[in-house]
């Protein structure tokens, strides 16, 4: 087990590099920084200035040595755009994008497990072509649409919900369940396959032929040994809502890191740009280590090796 | 993606036929905006929202009347030229900052020498102070502003980049301290700074008034909403009571809606058509060198045609300045008319009889620039469309590595020519002709504290330009505003929704 978590420790640190260094070289090559943050109306000695004080005069490798170095103890420098450490605005907006994200993918198994059971009971049936139909519509439907659609009915027509904004709980339903509905023909999709899979296997078959009772079968023997791979599904979409929910924290003027992202790459605010991307690209590599633990700890044939 | 969020909105805009408005009621004015500045001490940030706020929370020395254009004391009860290089201030005794304290010489002196102050490294932009050597307090009442050489255009600057702050606050708090609890002497004070989400004004009930008058509305909350369809549908929903900046099509279709009221108001950013004749650009540019091309482009884009179909209004310019901006007028200036007959004539008398190629740069407003290589076409001009990114299409201007292009300009909100013709024709890092008789007069004008002889410099400067084609001058740039329809709101050019002015019916 010992070999294994440093092994994975390796992968995030590898991972952490790359991804670093190919973002830092990327958003260098998008023109000259110094005059991007100066704006139209700054001048030349104020754009000389900024390319100073930012160190953006020194070859790009030291330029990147120097940032990587700070970033390895956690120091992410200051914003170009906000007056503030990186860190302070990561601090602030996490909190909205992890909740967001936490509730989306609550939403995603709600919908989608059951929908995946229901359609594998009664495959090729109208249940499982509805239950396939709301799946494909999940995926078809763009999230800014959805998003737009849902404030008009519960935002403009019916007032039930707030429009944007994400001070109370009421500020997220909408949010999530725009973010949690995308993700959920994944969920579905594989919930329903794992369950056919499973429920032609013998021993479904010899529980029901001990007696047992349908719902024992299904919940105890079947789900459980069909939600493996959905386990590492739902870390991966976890991730993906974490680093995906940019165009739904701005649908709803929600301060998230997607926001952030987004302002920030408009901005050419590299040093929060670089944060982010590692931030997300760490969270990815932590989930897909923790979807290992937990599969290991439901198939103990994982454990055995 | 855009297609889609106009289709979003077309389902918005359908999704209710009229909208209640309740910021009347409670006397409070909710104004949604795309971007947060970055800090609200103003100095550290030059974003338009960062603009706009200072305009209520602080004053300035002297302040433009907005139905006049006059330059008129604010702060200053007088302001003095001792002589070119030394601007004597005296101040109106009586003005309070929120946080109680007397406004003095000691706080003017204090904004100038702390903004010039290179030790203080969170000045965004140093060219809004330092024109300025030293401000020197004389008594508690007067100042007296050292100029570095003399500066025409230091009315303007007085008027809009030099908000006063609290010496003794400032001291103590810094730059930080300033954005998490900015105090003034404008006619709004801060009330909460909530980041990321608003902030909060409420009318400031000690306020001298001055030029600006007392606030009609009690309170303003500016939030932060980046996307236009979802500001729509708040200010549909009657939670909010003001959006600006809206794009024109989404504009043209909430005209009409009841309980909403949608104006079209000119802005002091313009549009140009630029040439390098340096050299610099090689061959690709030589054709540009010569009067009669330029001329001959002059001719060929139809301004007020793409000018009102494609953004929905504006002035069509002549000149290379805003109208309003001081200077900004000639006599003697040659007016170019849409007339491709003549232009292709130019162009045979360039020795381009058969029409010629060219690379042509943007940045922004496609639309705009692909009409305009539209028209050029009619005339046998074919455009090679290049589109950058801002930064590194201004990098490559000032390299001369751009033969024409096509750009925008807001003189940072100053209404003086110093900061348009002044700024691109005086040899400085954007200028691409160098005419030395040009720079010449634009240096004097710039000098010039004799205002009608200064006038008459910025005059024939204007008019060799035109003369020469060194730009084409194409059309300001317009702003949408959507409101409530009991909100009374008048758009200025300056690009600031001054709501100090605002009331409701």
């Amino acid at each position: 087990m010992l070999k294994y978590t440093l092994h994975k420790l390796l992968v995030a640190v590898l991972v952490a590099v790359t991804v670093s260094f190919v973002a830092f070289m990327l958003l260098r090559l998008s023109g000259d920084l110094a005059t991007a943050i100066g704006g139209e109306s700054a001048r030349g000695e104020d754009i000389e200035r900024i390319r100073t004080q930012l160190g953006l005069d020194r070859p790009v490798l030291t330029q990147y040595w120097d940032w990587a170095s700070r970033a390895a103890s956690g120091d992410f420098g200051r914003s170009y755009y906000y007056p503030e450490p990186v860190w302070t605005l990561l601090e602030e907006r996490l909190p909205v994008t992890l909740r967001l994200a936490c509730w989306g993918l609550v939403i995603s198994l709600v919908i989608g497990v059951p929908l995946g059971v229901l359609a594998a009971l009664r495959p090729n049936t109208l249940i499982d072509r509805v239950a396939m139909t709301l799946a494909v519509l999940g995926q078809a439907l763009p999230t800014f649409w959805l998003g737009l659609l849902l404030i008009i009915l519960f935002g403009l027509l019916l007032r039930w919900l707030p429009i944007s904004g994400a001070d109370t709980w009421m500020h997220y339903i909408l949010p999530s369940f725009v973010l949690g509905y995308y993700s959920t023909p994944a969920v579905m999709r594989l919930t329903r396959s794992g369950m056919l899979e499973v429920l032609a296997t013998d021993y479904i078959r010899t529980a029901y032929s001990k007696g047992l009772p349908h719902r024992t079968v299904l919940f105890k023997h079947a789900l459980r040994n069909a939600v493996i791979p959905v386990v590492a599904l739902a870390s991966v979409q976890f991730g993906l809502m974490l680093s995906g929910s940019v165009v739904i924290e701005t649908v709803f003027a929600m301060q998230g890191i997607g926001q952030l992202a987004w302002e920030s790459i408009s901005r050419q605010d590299f040093p929060v740009v670089q944060a982010v991307l590692l931030l997300v690209s760490m969270f990815y590599v932590w989930l897909t280590f923790a979807s290992d633990l937990i599969n290991a700890w439901l198939d103990p044939r994982i454990r055995a090796g | 993606m855009k297609i889609a969020l106009r289709v979003g909105f077309g389902l918005v805009a359908l999704a209710l036929a009229g909208a209640v408005h309740a910021g009347k009621k409670n006397d409070t004015l909710v104004w949604l905006t795309e971007f947060e500045p970055p800090t609200y001490d103003f100095y550290a940030q030059t974003n338009r929202e960062g603009v706009v706020l200072a305009k209520h929370v602080w004053d300035t020395l002297i302040e433009r009347d907005l139905s006049t254009g006059e330059f008129k004391p604010h702060l200053a009860s007088s302001v003095t030229y001792l002589n070119p290089t030394t601007i004597e201030v005296k101040l109106r005794p009586g003005v309070k900052f929120h946080n109680g304290d007397l406004l003095t010489a000691e706080d003017v002196a204090f904004t100038f020498n702390w903004q010039n102050d290179p030790a203080n490294t969170k000045v965004a932009a140093r060219s809004r102070t330092d024109w300025v050597k030293n401000a020197e307090k004389v008594d508690i009442f007067t100042v007296r502003l050292h100029l570095k050489e003399p500066f025409a255009a230091a009315m303007a600057f007085l008027e809009s980049s030099v908000p006063i702050f609290p010496a003794a606050y400032t001291k103590a708090q810094g730059s930080e301290g300033m954005s998490r609890a900015p105090v003034g002497t404008g006619p709004y004070r801060v009330t909460e700074v909530a980041r990321g989400k608003q902030i909060v004004l409420e009318r400031y009930s000690n306020y001298f008034g001055g030029v600006r008058g007392q606030a009609k509305i009690g309170k303003i909350v500016m939030r932060f909403v980046p996307e236009y369809n979802t500001q729509i549908a708040e200010l549909l929903a009657g939670n909010a009571d003001f959006i600006w900046r809206v794009p024109k099509d989404m504009a043209e279709k909430m005209k009409g809606r009841r309980g909403l009221n949608v104006m079209v108001g000119d802005t002091m950013r313009y549009g140009y058509l630029q040439f390098d004749i340096t050299g610099r650009a090689g061959a690709a540019a030589e054709p540009l060198r010569k009067p009669e091309v330029r001329q001959a482009i002059a001719h060929a884009v139809n301004r007020q045609a793409i000018s009102k179909n494609l953004q929905g209004g504006g002035t069509v310019l002549d000149l290379t300045c805003y109208p309003s901006q001081v200077g900004c007028a000639s006599k003697g200036a040659p007016k170019y008319s849409y007339d491709p007959a003549k232009a292709k004539q130019l162009l045979a008398k360039a020795g381009y009889p058969n029409g010629l190629d060219l690379d042509f740069y943007g940045y922004r407003d496609r639309q705009l620039a692909e009409a305009i290589m539209g028209d050029l076409s009619k005339v046998g001009i074919r455009t090679k469309l290049q589109w950058l990114q801002y930064a590194p299409l201004r990098d490559k201007v000032r390299k001369g590595e751009v033969p024409f292009n096509f750009m925008t300009w807001g003189s940072a909100s100053i209404s003086d020519v110093a900061n348009s013709t002044g700024y691109f024709f005086a040899k400085g890092p954007d200028d691409t002709t160098q005419d030395p008789k040009v720079v010449d007069l634009l240096k004097k004008g710039g000098a010039e504290t004799d205002p009608a002889k200064r006038l008459a410099l910025y005059d024939e400067a204007h008019t060799l330009i035109a003369r020469n084609a060194y730009w084409v001058p194409l059309w300001s740039y317009v702003y949408f505003y959507a409101m409530a329809d009991d909100l009374r709101f008048q758009p200025t050019p300056d690009e600031i929704p001054h709501m100090y002015r605002a009331s409701w019916k």
